[in-house]
This record gives structure tokens, sequence and C-alpha cells, in this order.
């Protein structure tokens, strides 16, 4: 059950752009709250030579996850909150040893509201995809993360909830010593969507790359909230967002800098890039800093611009139409904010993700 | 720095304060009956005096703002502060004229050596009050009014009845209401059509007493073709007790026009700064902000600028040092309004010595401006690790054609360039100095001679022992 909280003020600027009152679930039909986790494709598990998923008590979930000690990140948050009171426990995913293929796993939301959370502990190098689809009209997804000293992982998050849904999602990572994460966001479902995604650099020779793709149509809104935190030194962190908004959509990106007094040898970056599709979209970005170390390399950066008349031109030329050559555009541009992860097993996963949705836009 | 500098501009240069002669001191903390008090004795006409008390009221309802340095806003005591206090009777056009106390301390500033040479006009502001003011006779004969607030409500009450509180609505913030309340002071300039005025017009604000509250309000009106450069200087002596510096300025430009407002604050370490300045231009008209930040407390200033116009353009070119106990939280706010609007932002700032020093700013595009370009640089320094820099920028875009760049860095003084400077004869010091000026050198070009000449003097004194 979840409790009534009162929702933060907008002057409060995680929810300046996007109130908490659009996203707050409602009580009154949220009397169980659940998401269903599939578990990975048998040739996959064979193939993953190492990976060790527990059973999880329940039978939908027998081969992948159990039940989780769960310890809430000491933040206060009202959405985090949230969802710690919607969610009963959660699961876990153990991802141990070097798996070589993609682990895919499907988050499946159906019914009138639903939420769960996921706990991905990665001790050697992994790829995950997980992917969020179904009916719900309200959809909540805490996901945390261990990548423990030494490891990699890297995550695709992409999602087709329905055009009518409403998505809260939170992160919380940490990021162990000469650990890397590398996460890759597609984010094209759902009409109201709210994400707060935080990551925490823990430890000497840590690092994080995140890319982030948004495509806005229709009055999709969509807000994108990116913390990285270098508490400690030699760490390493880059985040690129692109997003194209077409329609009426709209789109925040807010991302959030860190770096802790002491944490030299910092090296971070992040840029925002809009690309508008129509008269009507909308496009704000706020990369903010804080640094308080002075040896470090620290730089931030916004563009926002319509989309290039010269390269519909030069498609258009070659027999696309203009819808076809926008959208052939639009797919490069998105693509983009992925191939600066320098991972080419996430990118296909994400761009074959992308393709699929640009090839069913018609149908939105 | 260097012998010579330190002789330029001695420990805290403005830190030096002259006795106290007060012709009306009002009693300390604010009512109602402070602020038709003020109004009375200026002999206001009612308009001003209501609005006054409508501003007076929208303050004390107004919560302090949770943004920003929260933390030190609280620390303000609105009951401590002298909202009024008047130190000369009158307004004096002869220098000679200007009571010994107050002219010595303008000398000390030198602002009658600056007059001489290269100003077209000047006001110099004491207190809550113009003591000094000056205009060449060859513009008073073209139009051109340059007056401080006061006269100017006096003399031409309703064209500042058609401009004032127009660009910065007293509901605007809780610092514009309290502005609005008790202001005093402050510039009134009015250039006609097409007149160009060459040399800059200067202001001087100066609080001598502490605990005193500085509310000046400029007014700039740039008439339709014309042009006017704006130069401001502030300074303050240093008390170990807080003085309030909360100025209004708005600044108009008209269609084919062109403001430039060029201010350097140098308040003392014990100074709020906590200053609201919006400009708006119309068609076809610049409005540039050249402001520079090195002293009080905390300062909270982010110049505006409107552009209302088809093809108005602004310029806002900033920056701000950030020593020890300070934090200078300024920035530069441009709202495209209208279609085929330009602007450029340069934002620079230092901290030093565990002081903060923060960027924000915004860049909004409005759905109907169609074809607008702007560009967004922030650049900050680190000069040691118990410092910090923060950048906030925000663009809210709502036109697809707009075409927005902002890039933002944050760095230390490279290794490379001190050893470059080093390797030619420069001590640490001096090549950290250099570095420094250079750092700050697209701003200092803008600036008139004179200024430019005494930043890099207040800036190597800044830097003083920030090596070893």
């Amino acid at each position: 059950m979840t409790v009534a909280r009162p929702a933060p003020p907008r002057s409060i600027h995680l929810w300046r752009h996007t109130p908490w009152t659009w996203m707050a679930p409602d009580a009154a039909v949220v009397e169980s709250l659940h998401v269903n986790v599939h578990p990975p494709s048998p040739s996959c598990l064979a193939d993953g030579g190492g990976v060790h998923l527990h059973a999880a008590g329940k039978d939908r979930f027998s081969t992948m996850v159990h039940a989780h000690e769960y310890t809430r990140p000491d933040v206060e948050d009202v959405a985090r909150a949230t969802l710690d009171d919607a969610v009963e426990g959660g699961h876990q995913l153990d991802l141990h040893g070097d798996l070589a293929e993609v682990i895919h796993v499907d988050l499946v939301a159906n019914g009138e509201a639903v939420a769960g959370r996921l706990h991905v502990r990665c001790t050697g190098h992994a790829t995950l995809h997980l992917h969020l689809s179904g009916d719900a009209s309200w959809c909540g997804l805490h996901l945390t993360g261990d990548v423990t000293d030494g490891a990699h992982l890297a995550v695709a998050v992409t999602d087709e909830l329905g055009k009518h849904a409403r998505f809260l999602r939170c992160d919380d990572w940490n990021i162990g010593r000469d650990a890397r994460l590398i996460s890759g966001t597609l984010s094209t479902g759902g009409f109201r969507r709210k994400s707060d995604l935080r990551h925490h650099l823990n430890a000497t020779g840590g690092d994080v790359r995140i890319g982030i793709g948004v495509h806005g149509r229709g009055e999709r809104h969509d807000d994108h909230h990116v913390e990285i935190h270098h508490h400690l030194g030699h760490t390493t962190s880059s985040l690129v967002a692109n997003t194209a908004c077409g329609d009426a959509s709209r789109s925040i990106g807010t991302g959030r800098l860190v770096i802790a007094p002491g944490a030299d040898g910092s090296d971070a970056g992040q840029v925002f890039r809009n690309l508008l599709l129509s008269e009507s979209a909308r496009a704000d970005a706020i990369p903010e800093l804080e640094v308080l170390a002075d040896d470090v390399a620290a730089a931030h950066g916004a563009a926002s611009a319509a989309i290039d008349e010269g390269q519909v031109h030069y498609l258009m030329c070659r027999g696309l139409d203009r819808a076809s050559a926008e959208d052939l555009v639009v797919e490069g541009f998105l693509a983009a904010a992925f191939s600066e992860l320098n991972h080419d097993r996430l990118v296909g996963v994400l761009r074959d993700r992308l393709i699929v949705h640009l090839d069913c836009a018609q149908e939105w | 720095m260097g012998d010579e500098a330190r002789q330029a501009v001695g420990e805290y240069q403005f830190g030096f304060h002259d006795p106290e002669h007060a012709t009306i001191r009002f009693d300390k903390g604010l009512s109602e009956q402070v602020v038709r008090d003020i109004s009375a004795l200026k002999n206001e006409p009612e308009w001003m005096t209501e609005l006054r008390v409508k501003a007076y009221h929208h303050f004390m309802e107004r919560p302090m703002p949770e943004w920003g340095n929260a933390a030190m806003l609280k620390q303000i005591d609105f009951d401590a502060v002298t909202y009024f206090l008047r130190s000369s009777d009158k307004t004096e056009r002869n220098w000679d004229d200007v009571p010994d106390d107050i002219k010595h301390t303008f000398e000390r500033l030198g602002i009658p050596e600056a007059e001489q040479k290269w100003l077209g006009g000047v006001t110099a502001q004491y207190e809550s009050e113009a003591v000094y003011h000056s205009m060449r006779e060859d513009l008073e004969a073209q139009g051109v009014i340059f007056l401080d607030m006061d006269s100017g409500l006096r003399e031409h009450p309703d064209l500042v009845k058609r401009f004032f509180n127009t660009v910065v609505p007293y509901t605007d913030n809780k610092f514009s209401a309290l502005n609005t309340a008790v202001w005093s002071g402050g510039s009134f300039l009015y250039v006609p059509k097409g007149v160009h005025v060459e040399m800059p017009v200067q202001a001087y604000f100066r609080i001598n007493a502490k605990n005193m509250g500085q509310f000046e309000r400029t007014l700039i009106v740039a008439d339709e073709g014309a042009s006017v450069h704006y130069v401001e200087g502030c300074t303050a002596p240093t008390y170990s007790e807080e003085s309030l510096h909360s100025a209004v300025v708005e600044l108009i430009a008209l269609e084919g026009s062109r403001i430039r407002y060029s201010t350097i604050q140098n308040w003392s370490a014990s100074v709020y700064n906590l200053v609201t300045k919006r400009g708006i231009a119309h068609a076809n008209a610049t409005v540039e902000w050249v402001d520079g930040n090195l002293g009080s407390k905390l300062t909270m200033k982010y110049p505006a600028v409107l552009l209302k116009g088809e093809g108005a353009h602004a310029e806002i070119i900033s920056v701000a040092y950030a020593g020890e106990g300070q934090h200078q939280d300024a920035g530069s706010k441009v709202h495209h309004l209208a279609p085929n609007t330009t602007s450029n932002i340069l934002s620079k700032s230092i901290s030093k010595d565990g002081g903060r020093s923060t960027y924000r700013g915004m860049l909004q595009v409005l759905p109907k401006a169609h074809g607008c370009r702007s560009k967004v640089v922030c650049d900050a320094l680190m000069l040691d690790p118990e410092s910090r820099s923060d950048t906030y920028p925000t663009m809210e875009v709502g036109n697809a054609s707009a075409d927005l760049e902002h890039e933002a860095s944050v760095s230390k003084v490279g290794g490379d360039q001190l050893f470059y400077l080093m390797s030619r004869g420069h001590t640490e010091a001096e090549a950290m100095g250099l570095i420094v000026n250079g750092f700050f050198e697209p701003f200092t070009k803008e600036l008139p001679m004179e200024y430019a000449t005494e930043l890099n003097k207040l800036l190597d004194l800044h830097m003083e022992g920030s090596i070893g």
C-alpha cells in the first residue's frame, strides 16, 4: 500500500518541470503493485557460462530472481519513498563471471498500476538488456545496482509502454574500484515519464558512461534527471543525451555532476543535444556542475537546433519520402548518443530497438 | 602582487571609512511608516507613495528564496538595517560645494579625476542619496537627461512614471519588492531619439555607514536610434557587521537603440549584494551587460535581457571572483520573445581560498520566436582544493528553428602554462597573476581603459598569497 505523501513544491529543482502530482500513483487504484520479471531465454543461459540465477520462491520467477534483502538508498526523495512503500521486497539479479551473450530480461507491466524493484549485482563482465512493456497506465520501477571492484556491466533499458502510460523510474548505482558501468536508455514509450538516475563513483578508477536517446511524439512528456557523483579521485564519467522532439512533445534533460572535495583527477563531461522536429515541440536542457576539487577536468555542453534541411534534402534526392528521410536523420541522431558508449553489443541492442520503434512509428 | 599594485590599491583599497555625518538618519527596521516617511521626505507624487506601500506589503508577505545560498540569505536581519540615511542636504553640481568628508571619500575613489578625463557625466551617491552630479553641457543641449533618480522623478515625473517598474515589477522577487518600497538615489538616464552619447556616463555608489542598506534605483531609456554607455562602480568599507545592497536596474532600449551597462562591484566582504538587473530590447535594439563581481559576502545577481522586438540582440559578459568566505552567485538570463533575435553570453569565474562561485543562467526561446541564435560559454578556474565552482544553466527551447549552444568547463591553472611563464623569468606568483589576468581578458577589454587597469590591479591584490 502506498502512503500519501505531500507533493514537493515546484521550487524544488527536481520537480520543477515535471510536478510530482503528475507522476504520483493514484492511491485508490494501487492495491497491489507488481512487475513480472521474465527469465532470460534458455539459450542465453546456456551460453552464459557462469550465470548464477537463483529460484525466486515464486513460480514465475523460477530461474533467475529471488527476494532480495533490500537496503533503501539513503536519499530523501518522494519518488523513491513512494516506490519503497509500494513494493515489498524486490528481486535480485546476480551476474558472475565473464558472460559473452547479452542477457535479455523482460519486465512486463500489466494492470492499472504496477511497480517493481530490481537489484543487479555484477561481479564479472556482463551485458544486460532490460525491456519494459505492458499495458499499465502507471508503472514505477526502482533499479538499483552494485558494480563491484573490477567488474564491468553494460545495461540497456528500453521500453514499449502504451501511449497513455505514466512511467516513474529511479536508478541508484554504485560503482566500485576500477569498475565500469555503461548505461544506455532508449526512451520511446509512455505519455509522461520521469526518470531520476543516480550514479555513485565510490572508489578510484571507477568509470560510468551513460547514453540516453529520447524520442518524443504526440504530447509525450519525458523528463530525465541524471546525477553522477564523483566521491573519490581518478574516476571518470561521461553523459550524452540526445533528444528528438516531434509534434507537441516536450523533453527535459537535467544533469547534475558533482565532484566531491578531494576527488582530484576526476574527469567528467556531459552533453545534451536537442533536435526539434516541429513548431510545437519543446526541449529543455539543464546540465549542472558542482565542482569542489581543483585538479579536475569537468565540462558540459548543450545544443539545440532544428532538423538539418540539408540532410533531409540529401536523403530525399536518393528516393526517400520526407517522413522516411526525417526518420533516418532521427535514427542517426539518437544512435549517436549510444555510439559514444563504445560498447558494440550494447549499441547493437539499442539500435535494433530504435529501428523497431521508428518502423512502428506510423502506428502511434 | 607587485609594489606598484600595492601602492595603487592598498589593502582592500576601498576598505576605509569616514566619520559619519548624517543630516537625517532613520531608525533601524522597516515598517509601512518608514516607507511613507521616505516618500514624504522626498516629496514624491502620490502614485509613487502608493507603489512603495504596495511593494512593502509584497516584500513582507513574500517568503525568502529557497534556492541559491538560502543559508546565507537567512542570516540577513532586516530589522538591523538602516533604510535611509541622508549625508548631504542637496545634490551639488559643483565639486567644491560637496561636504568635505564626502568629497574626501570620492577623491580617494578617483571620481573627479575620472570625470575630467573621460566621462560624459557623473553621479556620486553616498549612502542613500546622490551628493554630486555633473553633466557635460553639449549632451544637455542635445536633450540627454542624466540625473539622480530622485531628481529625475521630481523634474520628469511623466517620463519616469511611463517606464518605472515596467521592466522589473515589484512583484518580480522579494528583493525587487524591498527596493521598490525603500528605493533612494540611483540614476535616471534618458537619451533622445538618434543621439549617440560618445563618452561613457558614470555613477559611483558608496556605502559608508555600517549596517546600512543601499537601495538605489536606476532607469535608463535609450529612445529610437540612440546609444549610450553607462558605467557603474560600487564600494563599501569593511565592517564586521553586514550591510545590504539591493538595487534594481531597468534598461529600456527602444527600436534601433543600444545600451551598454558596465559595472564593477567591489563591495567589501561584509556586504550582501542582492541585485535585480533587467533590460528590454525592442526591435533591432541591443542591450549589453558588462558585469564584474569582485567583492561582497554574498552576491546574487543575474543580469537579464528580454528580447522583445524582432532583430534585437543581447550581449552579456560577466566575471566573478570568489575569495575566502565569499559566494558569488551570478549569471545571466536571456529571453528570446521575438523572431530573429540573437544573444551571446560569456561568463568567467575564479574561486580561491575556499570561495564559491556559481553561474546560474537561463536561456529561453518562446514558441513564436523563430530563427533565434544564442551562444553561452562558461569557464571556471579553481585556484585551490578548498574552493568550489557550480554551473546551473537552463535552456528552454520552444521553437524548432532556434539554434542554441552552451558549453562550460571547470579547470585549474595548467602546470605547463606556469612552467612556460616561469621559464621566462617570472616568479610563480607573477605567472599566476598573468594567467588570471589573461583569463579575464575577454571581460577587461570591454571596459574603459581606466576601469580595465583598475580591475587588473585589484586582481593582482586578490591574487596575493595565492602561491605557497
